[in-house]
């Protein structure tokens, strides 16, 4: 056999030929019972270089993520904001601009008259970074200010910021972190930003930018500690149920139930909207309620799973606008996957991939990743 | 006491918040990324440790990797899953990295042998321990082109395209290597494989 023909034999255990040539090898193999031995022996090199053990100093996978961490140069924020935030980083210029031609030309139209008017207020109410209780009355005070149009105009960013940590607060649902230590996040989040607002004058186009970083950082930090245990948790759960060959999907959807605590700082994100321009009232406790319940739910059986997959599915029908809609959507698909693959009913594979596709037809689904997934 | 690298972690496969951890990360969230380098962070040190075969090197090298990865999320298309592509830069690097003359001073490094008798992994269901040993130096002994090309398929599960992508090579070429390192390793552990198929079968009857 020659060289050629026995790399093809290779390429064929990986599935790498084109069809025709895969057929003309799997007719040969077939046939021929050397060939056959030949090609069982490189399945088993595979086989064999896999399991060769590859181990790490005792320890190593402890340090690594926070020595990668610290090696880490901050990103460069380029490209990655969208229009609307240079517009707001131009209104920003504009508003702390203005105060100062128009101390230069008092005669100044009073049509530009409104616009400085937010200007001078969001440099009074600067506080210094280093006055925490005193800065902690700066959050609602900006919540307010958002009401007024020219301050809305001014600073669009910062009250959208704010406006979710406010949420988090009067919700009081943020779990690693009691609601006055969110307040003073909020709160601190707040000053710095204002102070940069006083101080950069010189370059206020990066100041917007710095601020839309800084809140997910913030947020961030604070989950970091209760991510954590979830994720070891999680971890220690996935190693003793996964198999050897349990499908990654099924492993996937397993997990899936546990990341509601990652998931929601993104879901509220998206309740405030990337403008924050609209300020809801506080929700009521019922959804989230609900949210929390349906969310603990670790259903058994195939027809808890289909009950579970009934429930989300109310629940986002019933609150369309809400922010867990998007979760809720794809924890009806999962759960729906659940209770085909552990009832094994074709009625409930139909629903699954009925749901599925709805969803991936959908152009606000923001985790079409995971359900192609579960798909696969 | 060293950690075993097997079998990863099932987050590792597909974590559910992937995509959440890598959209923070890429507004520049460190400590999402640190999350992300914990979830991959075995199969980025395995690919690179297999391939250069020095632990130390591999720290470099999975660091590395992971710095290469923050700094090119833009780039990244969130479709994709992260995993492949972390472990594809960390492939390149490590092949660049043994083809280095100073990596060609150092030699090859103790092999793992201690730590693989005592260790009743997946390995022992198809070669004793001497069968081990033998794959172990097969493996050493290998063209570090044709051992990469072999850690990516056989470990990595990748595609032909992947391997090709990852190591700047064409289709051909990981064809073709690949096949070499298969063909010598089944030639170096023709006996062993078959004693433990016998084994088996006797097992079995």
């Amino acid at each position: 056999m020659s060289d050629h023909e026995q790399e093809r034999l290779s390429a064929y255990l990986d599935g790498e030929l084109a069809p025709a040539e895969t057929a003309a090898v799997k007719a040969h193999v077939s046939a021929c019972q050397d060939c056959a031995a030949r090609l069982a022996g490189l399945a088993a090199v595979d086989r064999a270089a896999a399991a060769l053990p590859a181990a790490a100093p005792s320890g190593y996978f402890e340090t690594l993520p926070a020595r990668v961490r610290a090696r880490l140069e901050p990103r460069a924020p380029t490209r990655r904001f969208p229009v609307w935030t240079w517009a707001a980083a131009a209104a920003l210029l504009l508003a702390a601009i203005t105060p100062l031609t128009l101390r230069q030309r008092p005669d100044a139209s009073p049509s530009t008259g409104e616009i400085p008017a937010a200007a001078p207020a969001t440099l009074a109410s600067a506080p210094s970074p280093g006055e925490d209780p005193q800065a902690a009355p700066a959050a609602p005070k900006l919540a307010t200010r958002a009401k007024h149009p020219a301050g809305a105009v001014a600073t669009p960013l910062p009250i959208a910021a704010n406006q979710a940590s406010l949420d988090f607060s009067t919700k009081g649902e943020l779990a690693s972190a009691p609601p006055e230590a969110d307040l003073r996040q909020s709160a601190e989040r707040a000053a710095p930003g204002e102070a940069r607002r006083a101080g950069g004058l010189a370059s206020p186009p990066t100041a917007p930018a710095r601020e839309a970083l800084a809140a997910p950082r913030d947020e961030g930090a604070v989950r970091e500690g209760a991510s954590e245990a979830e994720l070891l948790g999680s971890r220690a759960r996935g190693q003793a149920t996964s198999m050897p060959d349990r499908r990654a999907a099924d492993v996937a959807a397993d997990s899936v139930a546990q990341a509601t605590a990652e998931d929601r700082p993104l879901a509220r994100e998206r309740a405030v909207g990337p403008m924050g321009g609209t300020i809801s009232e506080p929700r009521a406790a019922g959804p989230e309620a609900d949210w929390r319940r349906l969310s603990a739910v670790r259903p058994r059986t195939p027809d808890e799973w289909r009950r579970l997959r009934e429930e989300w599915r109310r629940f986002a029908e019933a609150d369309p606008g809400g922010p867990h809609v998007d979760d809720a959507r794809v924890r009806t698909i999962q759960a729906g996957y659940r209770a085909w693959r552990t009832g094994a009913d074709p009625a409930d594979e139909v629903v699954f991939r009925r749901d599925a596709s709805a969803y991936l037809e959908r152009e606000d689904a923001m985790q079409k990743q995971r359900v192609r997934e579960l798909l696969r | 006491m060293r950690a075993p690298l097997w079998p990863y972690d099932s987050r590792e496969v597909m974590g559910p918040s992937e995509s959440f951890l890598i959209a923070r990360a890429r507004r520049g969230d460190p400590g999402a990324f640190e999350e992300i380098v914990r979830l991959y962070q075995r199969r980025v040190y395995g690919v690179a440790l297999r391939i250069v075969r020095a632990p130390d090197v591999a720290d470099d090298i999975a660091q590395e990797a992971f710095l290469r990865a923050w700094r090119s999320l833009d780039r990244f298309d969130l479709e994709r899953p992260f995993g492949p592509w972390v472990c594809q830069i960390a492939a390149n690097l490590a092949v660049n990295h043994v083809r280095s003359p100073r990596a060609r001073e150092q030699g090859l490094p103790e092999a793992h042998g201690e730590t693989k008798a005592a260790e009743p992994g997946p390995l022992g269901a198809l070669l004793d321990a001497e069968g081990a040993r033998v794959l172990e130096a097969a493996m050493a002994g290998l063209p570090q082109e044709q051992r990469a090309v072999l850690v990516l398929r056989a470990v990595e599960e990748m595609s032909y395209a992947e391997i090709a992508e990852a190591l700047g090579i064409s289709l051909g070429t990981v064809m073709s290597r690949l096949y070499r390192a298969r063909e010598r390793l089944a030639r170096a552990l023709g006996p062993y494989l078959g004693a433990a198929a016998q084994r088996r079968k006797a097992g079995a009857s």
